[in-house]
């Protein structure tokens, strides 16, 4: 299966703000009716990645993250650390069914893993 | 706007992890200075609870946005676990009160800094234990501390040269509690 980069994420302070600026200059279409309230950016293309908003609340700051597919979320948090990276958020599983960590590299990075559930 | 560029490019890793160290710190600022944070926990023990941050914020009167800035800072500091499809907990079901929970704030942040600065897996130890003990076996055990620490760095120094690293050995055995009468 490889290990692809899956997603991309813009982690913003007004995240309404930012996706709305998005989509008013690519003509993406945003959802957040999910139960993360994750505004999902539709880019109205089947090539490249997907996408989406998050925010960073008030003492983070605009960053982009990105996904990378796993089989196993749990045991590449446990690698990323074993290689001198760290784990910021745990491995979690959503209400979707997807498990997702997210982990640093060595120069303070922060990315995701992450495993699609089957639909 | 590229020398910026550059700079942001050759941070050193030592400003990371003291940035990381800063975003925790205020997570858990945030935790006990902001009531909903604790209430999240609280509505996950509940039977009708929905794992929906639109349900919760509806419950709470808060944004989505609010509740998921929330629930990062949950989720960061180790208070908040997904752990099925649809299943939060409270990490260890450990906090009962609002004490507990600030208690878990303040240990979840010192993991994590603690953490950050073992981020390359140097071998480390912590432990404590605490025991109901008699005044004579204090004495013995804090002698028998005072000759074990001078051992180990007696064989630690010992090592010869190429040392790498510098490492910080704290022992600490006092009394919390005085449950003798006659001393009253």
């Amino acid at each position: 299966m490889g290990r692809p980069v899956m997603q991309w994420q813009i982690l913003a302070k007004d995240p309404e703000r930012l996706s709305t600026f998005y989509a008013k200059l690519f003509a993406w279409k945003i959802d957040a009716n999910n139960p993360l309230g994750y505004r999902r950016a539709d880019t109205g293309s089947k090539s490249g990645i997907g996408g989406g908003f998050w925010p960073a609340g008030p003492e983070g700051h605009a960053l982009v993250q990105l996904f990378v597919e796993v089989d196993d979320v749990k045991q590449y948090a446990a690698r990323v650390a074993e290689l001198g990276g760290s784990v910021v958020i745990p491995p979690q599983a959503l209400p979707a069914g997807d498990e997702l960590a997210i982990v640093r590299d060595l120069e303070g990075l922060s990315f995701g893993l992450m495993k699609t559930a089957k639909r | 706007m590229i020398a910026e560029f550059v700079q942001a490019e050759r941070e050193p890793a030592e400003a990371w992890t003291a940035r990381e160290a800063r975003t925790l710190t205020a997570d858990a600022a945030s935790l006990l200075a902001e009531w909903h944070h604790y209430a999240i926990l609280e509505l996950t023990r509940l039977e009708c609870f929905e794992p929906d941050v639109r349900w919760i914020g509806r419950v709470l009167g808060l944004h989505p946005d609010e509740v998921n800035v929330a629930l990062n800072r949950l989720l960061r500091l180790g208070l908040l676990e997904m752990s099925d499809a649809g299943r939060w907990t409270d990490a260890g079901h450990a906090v009962a009160s609002f004490e507990d929970f600030s208690t878990r704030t303040v240990t979840g942040l010192a993991e994590r800094v603690r953490g950050l600065r073992s981020a390359r897996a140097l071998p480390s130890h912590r432990s404590a234990t605490t025991v109901a003990v008699t005044i004579e076996r204090c004495r013995d055990a804090v002698s028998r501390l005072e000759r074990f620490r001078h051992q180990l760095v007696d064989d630690l120094e010992g090592g010869g040269s190429g040392r790498d690293q510098v490492y910080r050995l704290e022992l600490a055995f006092y009394p919390i509690a005085d449950l003798d009468p006659k001393e009253h």
